[in-house]
């Protein structure tokens, strides 16, 4: 690619093409901010080349176009291309910088866009953790401490849902075959509240425990837990007491 | 609507007519439809528009813009949350900034019950990697618009080649259809030329997944 004489020290990427778009000379800007080639469309990159070959002919160049070059490391810029055809075909080609408050814009958009799918994916971890954390309280929140041979006490923590019990369910079923324990007592003291499903299947692992051959206790029960217990409107296989305390005396 | 008055009312800049619009097309159609047949046409029009030299980039920035949030306000989030249908992981090539076919992905998974993680356009294989080491996906699904980023598509496929346990590799994008992906296919990846037959993969998966726990 010649530098020609006139123009090269011009502050401006600037070029001379033939017909085929061939480099015939250009300034020295020009070499320094796009990649080597001695065709003008090999400087672009590659959405923008069959661009340049329809728009820079004499029959269309009136307006500027844009187009984008790629840098010597691939990064593409976005420029103005104006060009001017001269008689003996050769067109005069001046590529201005778009200006640079546009591309300052532009930049903070691309990192704000970047920085919120940064954190919806950082949150999406967060959340995942979160999950885990909340798995491990429910596995947590019916523990099966053996009190003697054949007694097991299961105290029931917090809210008793249907995920809740779906999660302690399988675990107090195995504790208490493993144990070999006769006598189940749950203790409802900590037990924050317990919704229609959490009921449902808490009646089904009493149930369950029954067909088993358990005899079931149920003590520390809240005036609000009595009352949804009788609206379950079911036959619970268990005997109730008020405290722990009396459970534990009258076994003895 | 057609594709091509949305894509007027993206470069018009007006984003609650353009959601508007949508949610009301979003009534009788289908997410993967409104994708394939509205918003990649409108925006495949819109790159048309700059090729024409009616448009400049920064109209075609806006209307990216109002696209993006068009997908972010309509996507369905609450499918995923239900069901763990597996685990996929998105992203694009090095050098490369598109990623509104990321976005229509990752909604399509979501919508099948898939955990998704996009790490968006541009993400160095070292970084994918060290994604790919800690998130373990099922699946890893790369998307090229532009044919220059496909050489690259050896190196992503060896390095993920070694993970344990080895990923799928979906492979989609612009670029899939501009050019012959018949060695990365040899290598065991799946080239997937649209959102209909990244819908009917997952599909087929699901069944295959059911025939496979019904045996054992």
């Amino acid at each position: 690619m010649k530098q020609a004489h006139h123009f090269e020290d011009w502050p401006l990427p600037i070029f001379q093409l033939d017909r085929e778009l061939t480099i015939l000379a250009s300034s020295k800007l020009a070499s320094s901010l796009f990649k080597e080639s001695a065709v003008f469309t090999g400087l672009l990159e590659e959405g923008s080349r069959q661009k340049a070959v329809e728009f820079l002919n004499p029959a269309r160049s009136f307006q500027p176009i844009e187009l984008t070059f790629l840098s010597p490391l691939d990064e593409p810029t976005v420029m103005d291309v104006h060009t001017k055809w001269e008689s003996d075909g050769i067109a005069n080609v001046i590529a201005v910088p778009k200006d640079r408050h546009y591309n300052r814009v532009f930049d903070q958009l691309t990192h704000l866009r970047k920085r919120l799918n940064e954190t919806n994916y950082d949150l999406l971890l967060e959340k995942e953790r979160a999950d885990e954390l909340l798995q491990n309280v429910r596995e947590l929140s019916a523990p099966c401490i053996k009190l003697d041979q054949k007694r097991l006490l299961i105290p029931l923590f917090g809210l008793i849902d249907q995920q809740k019990m779906e999660t302690v369910r399988p675990r107090i079923l195995e504790n208490v075959y493993r144990q070999d324990g006769q006598i189940v007592i749950f203790d409802l003291t900590a037990m924050d509240d317990i919704d229609n499903e959490g009921l449902t299947q808490l009646n089904a692992l009493i149930q369950s425990l029954s067909i088993m051959g358990i005899t079931i206790s149920i003590t520390g029960i809240h005036p609000r837990h009595a009352k949804r217990l009788h609206e379950l409107n079911a036959v619970i296989y268990a005997t109730f007491a008020v405290s722990l305390q009396d459970v534990l005396l009258n076994e003895h | 609507m057609t594709s091509d008055e949305l894509a007027d009312i993206f470069l018009s800049g007006d984003d609650y007519y353009a959601l508007r619009k949508v949610r009301y097309y979003l009534k009788t159609h289908t997410r993967k439809e409104l994708f394939q047949e509205l918003l990649t046409p409108a925006m495949y029009r819109i790159g048309q528009l700059w090729q024409e030299n009616v448009i400049s980039v920064a109209d075609e920035h806006l209307a990216t813009a109002i696209c993006d949030f068009v997908i972010s306000a309509t996507d369905n989030r609450s499918q995923a949350e239900k069901e763990a249908a597996g685990k996929v992981m998105i992203m694009g090539f090095e050098g490369e900034d598109h990623y509104l076919g990321l976005k229509m992905v990752a909604c399509v998974f979501r919508e099948h019950g898939w955990v998704v993680y996009d790490m968006g356009p541009n993400l160095p294989l070292v970084h994918a990697m060290d994604a790919a080491e800690q998130l373990k996906p099922d699946v890893i699904g790369l998307s090229a618009a532009l044919v220059s980023r496909l050489p690259l598509v050896k190196s992503y496929m060896d390095a993920f080649g070694i993970l344990d346990p080895k990923p799928a590799v979906l492979i989609g994008g612009r670029a899939v259809t501009l050019a012959d992906l018949s060695d990365a296919k040899a290598e065991g990846a799946v080239v997937l030329e649209s959102l209909e037959t990244l819908q009917n993969w997952i599909r087929s998966r699901k069944e295959r997944n059911h025939e496979t726990s019904a045996s054992l």
